[in-house]
């Protein structure tokens, strides 16, 4: 009887041991084993990779070489592609990857799936796309970023970022030069940018999400999304030339007090401004204004106590009315001026300080906040 | 010699209704007595003569076959029998009609108003039929779309007003030109005269005359074309790529539409045109990322 229970016991102790031993037949790399390549590369070198799917994060380092590795992929290589000179250091490279489980290989196919890390000079540019996957780029001097509904981030490029998505959030910050961001479902995130020189620009655009920019000192600023809305803060650059176009999108500045600009607004008849900053408006009506007719009452904002100042009305039918406002301190909080472009005007110049910035607000439907940061 | 026979039984022999023993008897009986003999031959008689007297009674047909035929003779003259039936009917009615319409005229008070509220509504209702036939829109080839005036192109030269074919999006053509043509009598009268000089039908014909702003037309062929590339492989789509394009194009058209009558409902005002235009780019913009990926979804 001993005997019997003690086989039965045997066996089942076997029975598992015979399972384990069998896993390593069916995959030749253990999962998580990384696969890594490096290269020789240029200081400005160019590298480009494609997936299917899969996130990709990018660094900059000191090094003159690329670093690809993954623990996704079966095989990793870095194909020179800069002609047939390839004596030296690489120029041009791009980044194959072989799936696991299928012996194909990514021959600038883009059907690889998988995470990859690249480690790239700091002065390189890179060209990353993915179908489906994050792409995160940090200390690069050049990005090229696409991605159709992975998040795109990017920090410290140097020379110039452009990122696309379309159900994408895009998030830059820390940067310098040209910078052109778009997506269409997504969101847009700007912050610590400026200019390496005057042709430097900063773009961009969206249908449905919002755009933010946080200390943008491009001098030449173009934002335009349809449904919406759009913040800026922070300082304006000197003679910088601001465009913000919506369609049904609020535009939100939040500017220093100090800031000094020209406001060049056209807005649909019902379209509401409203400014912490004592301007100088001139209103132009599209069509003439009967004197006789009294004036819409001016919109009230919550934080008003006793109403807003009215503007004066037009004395005689002109096709430019030029109308003064001054802040009214005794009637609005905090120096506030709260005014509503009358019925028939369409275009808004105000100015401010001196005006060194221009800042051009179109907008269908959409109202204009200036405030005081 | 045996007694006489009675009547009944002479008659029921000479009508033949005896038989067996009785017959034999009475034939016996009727050998052997003359009294009897006699009676047979005066019953004999009396029966020739009633035969002769009913003899056309008796040559026609039974009183079954008389009622058989005049059943069918029923059955096929029916036709003829509703006919003269609804005949009647009609008679009535009418007769019921013409009364009906003489006590009309027969005025009560009552009467009286209620003719002049009935003639009221009558006058406003063929002014309102007039007033609407007026100010619809003529329709050509099934495209509702109202004519415009040549002289209405000429004063907008440019891009828009050029002789080829448009395309254009049904939603943000087709609702403020039918308020246009609303608004303006006199324009939908012109619009009349030219459609009644125009070669019925073609839709490129009446696409030339569709209200279009100078640029215009540029941005709906662009849109068309991208539009087209887009719906090649549309099926192919991600999921999800595909409700973000949907969910978009949506606020993009809301957009144009409303940007669009803006601009139709003001033409002399450009910020109205910009506003339009702007929307179309952003058109343009959302269809070519989708273009873009689609691209990049087939090639990988």
């Amino acid at each position: 009887m001993k005997s019997k229970i003690t086989l039965t016991i045997f066996l089942l102790l076997l029975q598992p041991a015979g399972v384990i031993a069998r896993v390593p037949d069916r995959k030749d790399k253990m999962p998580g084993q990384q696969i890594e390549r490096t290269v020789a590369a240029d200081s400005a070198v160019t590298v480009s990779l494609c997936l299917m799917s899969g996130s990709v994060t990018v660094h900059g380092w000191d090094r003159n070489e690329v670093l690809a590795r993954s623990s996704h992929v079966n095989q990793i290589e870095l194909k020179r592609v800069d002609g047939p000179n390839q004596s030296g250091p690489a120029r041009k490279l791009t980044v194959l990857l072989e799936d696991k489980g299928e012996d194909r290989r990514g021959e600038d196919d883009c059907q690889a799936f998988g995470d990859v890390e690249l480690m790239i000079p700091r002065g390189a540019s890179v060209y990353v796309q993915t179908g489906d996957g994050a792409i995160n780029v940090f200390e690069v001097a050049a990005v090229y970023a696409r991605s159709q509904s992975g998040d795109i981030e990017v920090e410290k490029a140097s020379r110039s970022v452009e990122a696309a998505g379309f159900s994408s959030d895009i998030a830059v910050k820390d940067s310098t030069g040209r910078v052109s961001l778009k997506s269409v479902g997504g969101s847009v995130t700007a912050s610590g940018l400026s200019a390496n020189d005057a042709a430097d620009s900063f773009e961009a655009s969206t249908i449905s999400g919002e755009i933010k920019l946080d200390a943008v000192a491009h001098s030449l600023v173009n934002v335009r999304t349809v449904n919406g809305n759009v913040h800026l803060a922070g300082p304006l650059a000197r003679a910088g030339q601001y465009t913000f176009n919506t369609t049904r999108g609020d535009v939100t500045l939040s500017l220093p007090s100090d800031a000094s600009f020209q406001l060049n607004a056209r807005l649909s008849k019902e379209a509401e401004i409203t400014s912490d900053f004592p301007l100088t408006p001139k209103t132009e009506a599209t069509t003439a204004i009967a004197p006789a007719k009294p004036l819409p009452p001016p919109v009230a904002l919550p934080k008003t106590e006793t109403g807003p100042t009215r503007p004066a009305a037009p004395t005689h039918q002109s096709a430019s009315v030029v109308i003064t406002v001054e802040p009214d301190v005794t009637i609005v909080k905090d120096s506030a001026l709260v005014f509503k472009a009358i019925y028939t005007s369409r275009r808004v110049t105000a100015i401010h300080s001196t005006g060194d910035a221009m800042i051009n607000v179109v907008s269908f439907s959409g109202s204009l906040r200036l405030q005081k940061n | 010699m045996s007694e006489c026979v009675g009547e009944e039984i002479l008659q029921s022999y000479l009508d033949g209704e005896l038989a067996g023993g009785n017959l034999q008897s009475v034939s016996a009986h009727l050998a052997s007595c003359l009294t009897c003999s006699v009676v047979v031959r005066e019953l004999e008689q009396e029966n020739k003569l009633v035969a002769a007297a009913l003899s056309p009674e008796f040559e026609a047909s039974v009183p079954g076959k008389r009622l058989r035929h005049r059943i069918d003779a029923a059955i096929a003259g029916a036709g003829q029998f509703r006919q003269v039936s609804s005949g009647a009917v009609e008679t009535s009615v009418a007769v019921g009609l013409r009364g009906w319409l003489g006590s009309l005229f027969d005025f009560t008070p009552q009467r009286a108003f209620g003719y002049a509220g009935l003639l009221a509504v009558l006058t406003f209702a063929v002014i309102f039929a007039v007033v609407q036939r007026r100010n619809t829109p003529i329709t050509l080839g099934g495209n509702d779309v109202a004519l415009v005036d040549k002289g209405t192109e000429r004063r907008a030269p440019g891009p828009g007003s050029d002789s080829t074919a448009a395309v254009v999006p049904p939603a943000p053509v087709k609702a403020p030109v039918q308020k246009m043509a609303r608004g303006t009598g006199s324009t939908s009268s012109r619009s009349r005269n030219v459609a009644t000089r125009l070669p019925s039908g073609t839709s490129a014909t009446v696409a030339n005359h569709v209200r279009l702003l100078p640029g215009e037309r540029t941005y709906l062929q662009t849109i068309a074309d991208l539009d087209s590339t887009i719906k090649l492989d549309k099926g192919q789509m991600k999921p999800a790529l595909q409700a973000e394009y949907e969910r978009n194009l949506a606020f993009v058209d809301r957009a144009l539409a409303a940007a669009r009558t803006a601009a139709k409902s003001n033409p002399n005002d450009p910020d109205a045109a910009q506003f339009m235009f702007s929307a179309y780019q952003s058109k343009v913009d959302l269809l070519n990322t989708v273009a873009d990926a689609r691209v990049y979804d087939r090639q990988h």
